[in-house]
């Protein structure tokens, strides 16, 4: 018998053997089992009692099995299923996983049939075998413990993990068995493994697959099981789970147990996880614990009761009467409950707050005690008697008292003692203390107690500690409405705080600071908003710049201080602006007529010495030198410019790449209302604009195109259409130069009215208008030849050349690009102009008619009238003509035709943006460089445009100047160029002795895949750079 | 009330007790968060930060940060006080708490945190009677 047991257990181990190489080589496993399974038929033949032969081969096919397992998985998990195996194959346990042993057992029951089916007829040994594998199964289940890692083990584990990937490895090992063990129904280790489920929670991972498990462990009789169960349901399961609702019945028969302790697992469980059909359940049960005798168990019930009302407020009626009784217990921990649900339901309905207005002398009762009463070491805390209770009571009070002068009257004493009771030199003491002043605040109380809260609030704003600072500058924050001078008095500690290094300080004195501001002190106060401002972090500034708007807008004492305001927040906010601060600012400028002039200036200031970096100071800059950029040139806003300098800065603005695009949008639409402005500079501005045309962005782009064209073809009608934007809306409407420009549009041909009206101009302001004329054809050409800058003016070069304009316009140096033009006048669509032609018309007459009194050359009104009635009958064969008439309405004699041509080239001269130079096309390639100098310092603006059709790509452009110069070559934009498109390149070029500037350039790029490599010399750089 | 309590060392999350419902999947986020936060803060500075709709209350106890998210209404002070408490607490409990009870016995953690808080709200302030339940509990489970 011995010897067929001992022969059970090793076959036993030989299939285990087996199963274990089964899933990695199934070959290995035929060969192992078919070795075996001969090896036995030879033994059991021979002698059913002895087979040492087959051991030995069992025992050698082994160790062979156990090195390739171990190879194939080098890191696993002890597995439960391979303990059955304990006793037999130690060292096989922990060379295991699931997977395998999932199946390890049918395997065992498989595996024997086919053994006994290969031996056929050999009957006795069919039976020997059988009996080998009954016993062999006997021997499984006994030996079967399922012994699964500790939690302790399981976080060790997790904890040694060196990468989160590995972590993750180890958690999903763990889980995948878990999972296991709980489809086995393994009652055993639930608790164990639910416990480990907990952690892996925690952890973050997925454990919703435990909740199951939870509530089996709840209906188990064991209390650590009990324990880990309400433990897990708390944790892992929440009212919007529908397992939640099998857990009621569970918590019922708790809630109806014998132990407290059952009974308090239960409630806590309840307290955390109650839904409102729960609440409604168990409702009854929580009532009655509520007037059990047990300390423990009432103020769990208290709590439950708490979280059931809030699920569902129809319920408070029925907690009424033994939350009524739960202040009259001794036991702390009860009161605490007690009050805190009191507290809930006064909150949640007036009636109840009207029916426990009664209780305010029993809570100002246990107060007392509490304050009285000697040393109790169970509920001392820092040498104040139980400061949870108080602070809980000082809450409900506030609720009761709260516009009630009978019960603020009962508590006046009270709260008085405690604010002078309290030792404040520890924290506990000033919560007290805190809770305290937010009560007598709160409350109807009398003056002198006021005062004393203030006081003490006072004294907390001095303190050392931080948070004792914190909490003063809350509350006072909460008290500002109902106080506002006697939160006065402590200004300047307040404006102390907003000094401080620590963030949450900060930002509540910030807070404070801003409710505090009224017309009389907003002046200091904003001086030290503006301070904080500026240094602010950057989470601070969008909020503080919004506020600081608001105030300044509430209590500005006149329109300069205002307009002074804003422009320091959005000088000090930086980027952090909010976009309405930028509106605002421009609104109020707009709207305030007397200040424009002022506010240019300012602006000009800042404009000027601006670091480009900061986009919302340069939005307003550029929207008010836009607009009001006139008066910032004629001496008006305390400022002297030039307007050269005024087109340089832009230019900086426009190229930098530190600007944004809409930055970017904001100088090209004031640059171009700048031409209306200005008297000399228009020239520059027409070409800083149209380079725009070929910008990358598609809105600079766009407006770039729309701008060339107001030059050229629409020129007319720039000087209406640049006009001052009326001031914004909701403000002073109808205001006398409104009207002035509603009558001069009425003054004006009943055509042009309508047009007058959308733009409303203010005609009597445009002082230095230029307003230029161009063909139609022109401006025909420019939509129909495509976006390459300086197309515009080469067009214009072209069609007035038999023009009186003639003489001004060679002597503007050439344009950025001299492309080939197109003099094709006569090839223009006659649709496009039909539909153009209706559109100009009108502007026209209007521009003669409503600008009168300077008389145009004569030469020129006939030809506008030609122009008008070529294009009013859509006469497809007209001749170019281009007209300029100078209006200027307050000095007619400044505007004159001669006189400007005689101003315009010099200034041009002096002017530090250059003329253009075209520097390279050859290839499909095409270079364009514009100047900038400042002294010894030329900056090269190179603009590369790809001609071709085929995409360039690895474009590089190399420079070398003569050995007295040098050169610094920034990045390119880009090093890619799609058809027709550009990229740019600034080269700086440091020329002390003024030097002739010669530069020699090797190109490369490819296109269609193939290199291209061309050098060259630039020699016609223009004099002027070194002279 | 308070809405969670979390334990962290090095800014990773050891210790999490959710009071109110938060998604399983918004946790790690939220942690993330409110852990950077309060470990960049000046030790020496305010203890209270604010997050949105909570209050953030933290306080060191050695190398690890007690963190509870708790509502604007809430009495900062005292819930700094409840922090100290539930140290109090487990330090009576275990004897000596230290960072391997941290690590290795958060079970215990959560029932001591169950006792002293249910439903968010403050339910016992006496350590004794806090530890009573437990103990007798934990007599009964190892018998």
């Amino acid at each position: 018998m011995t010897a067929e047991r001992h022969l059970a257990l090793k076959i036993t181990h030989l299939l285990y053997s087996c199963s274990l190489l089964k899933n990695h080589t199934p070959t290995c496993l035929a060969l192992a089992a078919k070795t075996s399974v001969s090896v036995l038929r030879e033994d059991v033949s021979r002698d059913a009692s002895a087979p040492p032969a087959a051991v030995s081969l069992v025992r050698h096919a082994h160790p062979a099995a156990i090195a390739r397992r171990r190879k194939t998985v080098p890191r696993t998990v002890p597995n439960h299923a391979s303990a059955a195996h304990r006793s037999s194959s130690p060292p096989c346990r922990k060379h295991t996983d699931d997977t395998t042993l999932a199946d390890a057992s049918p395997k065992l029951n498989y595996t024997a049939p086919q053994v006994t089916h290969s031996l056929g007829t050999m009957s006795s040994i069919k039976q020997v075998i059988n009996d080998a594998v009954e016993k062999g199964k006997e021997v499984y289940e006994k030996v079967r413990q399922p012994n699964p890692i500790r939690l302790r083990d399981l976080i060790r584990q997790i904890r040694s993990a060196k990468t989160a990937a590995e972590e993750r490895a180890v958690v999903n090992r763990e889980c995948a068995y878990i999972r296991l063990t709980f489809r086995e129904e393994d009652s055993v280790w639930r608790c164990r493994n639910v416990a480990k489920l907990l952690y892996i929670h925690m952890l973050g991972y997925p454990a919703h697959f435990g909740q199951m498990e939870c509530l089996k462990l709840i209906a188990s009789p064991r209390f650590t099981d009990k324990r880990i169960g309400y433990l897990g349901a708390m944790l892992l399961l929440d009212e919007r789970q529908d397992v939640h609702l099998l857990i009621t019945n569970s918590l019922k028969n708790d809630l109806n147990s014998s132990t407290q302790f059952v009974q308090g697992l239960a409630l806590c469980t309840l307290g955390a996880i109650a839904s409102p059909e729960m609440s409604r359940d168990l409702a009854g049960e929580v009532e009655r614990l509520l007037k059990s005798s047990n300390a423990y168990i009432r103020k769990k019930a208290a709590v439950c009761a708490l979280r059931i009302i809030l699920k569902v407020p129809e319920l408070m009626e029925m907690f009424l009467p033994a939350t009524r009784s739960l202040l009259t217990e001794k036991n702390h921990g009860v009161l605490i409950t007690g009050v805190t649900l009191i507290t809930e339901m006064c909150r949640q309905s007036p009636d109840m707050l009207s029916h426990f207005k009664k209780i305010v002398p029993n809570l100002v009762r246990i107060l007392k005690n509490l304050i009285m009463a000697g040393y109790s070491p169970e509920h001392d805390v820092q040498g104040v008697s139980d400061p949870f209770l108080q602070v809980k009571i000082l809450k409900l009070l506030r609720l009761l008292g709260c516009g009630d002068s009978d019960a603020s009257e009962t508590m006046n004493d009270i709260l008085a003692q405690v604010a002078t009771n309290t030792e404040s030199s520890k924290n506990v003491g000033n919560a007290i203390l805190y809770e305290t002043v937010l009560s007598i605040m709160d409350i109807k109380s009398e003056s002198g107690l006021r005062v004393l809260a203030i006081n003490i609030l006072g004294r907390f704003l001095l303190n050392a500690d931080k948070n004792i600072r914190y909490v003063a500058l809350n509350t006072l924050l909460r008290v500002v409405h109902a106080d506002n001078s006697a939160v006065q008095r402590h200004r300047s500690t307040i404006l102390e705080c907003l000094k401080d290094a620590d963030i949450s300080i900060r930002k509540r004195s910030m807070e404070l600071c801003f409710a505090l501001i009224n017309g009389n002190n907003i002046r200091t106060m904003m001086k030290e908003l503006l301070l904080f401002l500026e240094k602010a972090e950057p989470e601070f500034k969008a909020t503080c710049s919004s506020k600081c708007v608001l105030a300044a807008e509430r209590y500005a004492p006149n329109v300069r201080w205002h307009i002074d305001t804003l422009l320091k927040v959005v000088e000090a906010a930086g980027n952090h602006v909010p976009d309405d601060v930028v509106s605002s600012a421009i609104q109020l400028i707009s709207e305030s007529r007397s200040e424009h002039a002022y506010a240019v200036g300012e602006l000009w200031r800042h404009l000027s010495v601006a670091q480009l970096e900061y986009q919302p100071v340069i939005q307003v800059a550029t929207w008010c030198i836009g607009e009001f950029g006139d008066l910032l040139l004629n001496g008006q806003a305390d400022v002297t410019v030039v307007e050269s300098e005024v087109i340089e800065i832009y230019q900086k603005v426009l190229w930098s790449s530190q600007c944004t695009i809409t930055t970017k949008e904001y100088a090209l639409t004031s640059l171009m209302k700048l031409s209306a402005r200005l008297a000399q500079e228009v020239e520059s501005i027409q070409q800083v604009v149209s380079a725009f045309g070929s910008h990358l962005n598609i809105e600079l782009q766009q407006r770039g195109i729309e701008y060339s064209q107001l030059f050229t073809r629409h020129n007319h009608m720039r000087g209406p259409l640049l006009e001052r934007m009326p001031p914004f809306e909701g403000t002073r409407p109808g205001t006398e130069q409104n009207k002035e420009a509603i009558t001069n549009g009425l003054d004006t041909s009943p055509d042009s009215q309508n047009l007058l009206n959308d733009l409303s101009p203010i005609n009597n302001n445009s002082n230095s208008k230029i307003a230029k004329e161009n063909n139609e054809s022109n401006a025909l050409l420019d939509l129909l030849g495509g976006m390459e800058p300086g197309n515009a003016d080469t067009v214009v070069q072209a069609v007035t050349g038999n023009q009186p304009q003639q003489q001004q316009q060679q002597q503007i140096p050439p344009p950025i690009t001299s492309k080939n033009t197109t003099p094709a006048a006569s090839n223009v669509n006659a649709d496009i102009l039909d539909l153009l032609g209706g559109l100009d018309s009108t502007p026209v007459a209007n521009n003669t008619i409503s600008a009168p009194p300077p008389p145009p050359p004569p030469a020129q009104l006939p030809n506008n009238s030609n122009f008008v009635l070529d294009g009013l009958l859509n006469n497809s064969s007209f001749t170019p003509v281009t007209n300029s008439i100078i209006t200027n309405n307050s000095t007619p004699t400044s505007s004159t035709l001669p006189l400007t041509n005689s101003v315009v080239p010099p200034e041009l001269q002096q002017s530090s943006s250059m003329p253009g130079i075209k520097a390279y096309e050859k290839n499909g390639i095409k270079l364009d460089m514009t100047f900038e100098v400042h002294e010894a310092l030329t900056t090269i603006n190179m603009l590369a445009t790809n001609t071709s059709q085929a995409q360039v790509t690895d474009f590089l452009f190399q420079a070398a100047v003569p050995k007295s110069l040098q050169l610094q070559m920034l990045n390119p934009s880009s090093t890619t160029m799609a058809p027709d498109t550009t990229l740019t390149q600034v080269i700086k070029v440091n020329n002390p002795n003024k030097v002739p500037l010669r530069m020699r350039i090797r190109l490369s790029w490819s296109a269609n895949g193939s290199q291209i490599q061309d050098q060259g010399e630039i020699s016609n750089f223009p004099p002027a750079l070194w002279q | 009330m308070m809405h969670y309590l979390l334990i962290a060392k090095d800014g990773k999350v050891q210790f999490s007790h959710y009071f109110t419902h938060v998604t399983p999947s918004a946790r790690p986020a939220l942690e993330a968060r409110v852990v950077g936060k309060c470990q960049s803060a000046d030790k020496e500075g305010c203890h209270f930060l604010e997050d949105g709709e909570h209050t953030l209350v933290f306080r060191w106890f050695g190398p690890c940060i007690f963190l509870v998210g708790a509502d604007h209404q809430e009495n900062e002070l005292m819930v700094y006080e409840f922090l100290g408490l539930y140290v109090g607490a487990l330090q009576r409990y275990f004897g000596k708490f230290s960072e391997r009870h941290l690590l290795l016995s958060t079970d215990h953690l959560h029932m001591v945190l169950e006792e002293m808080v249910v439903d968010g709200e403050l339910v016992e302030s006496s350590i004794k009677n806090v530890l009573a339940p437990i103990q007798m509990l934990d007599a009964a489970s190892s018998r």
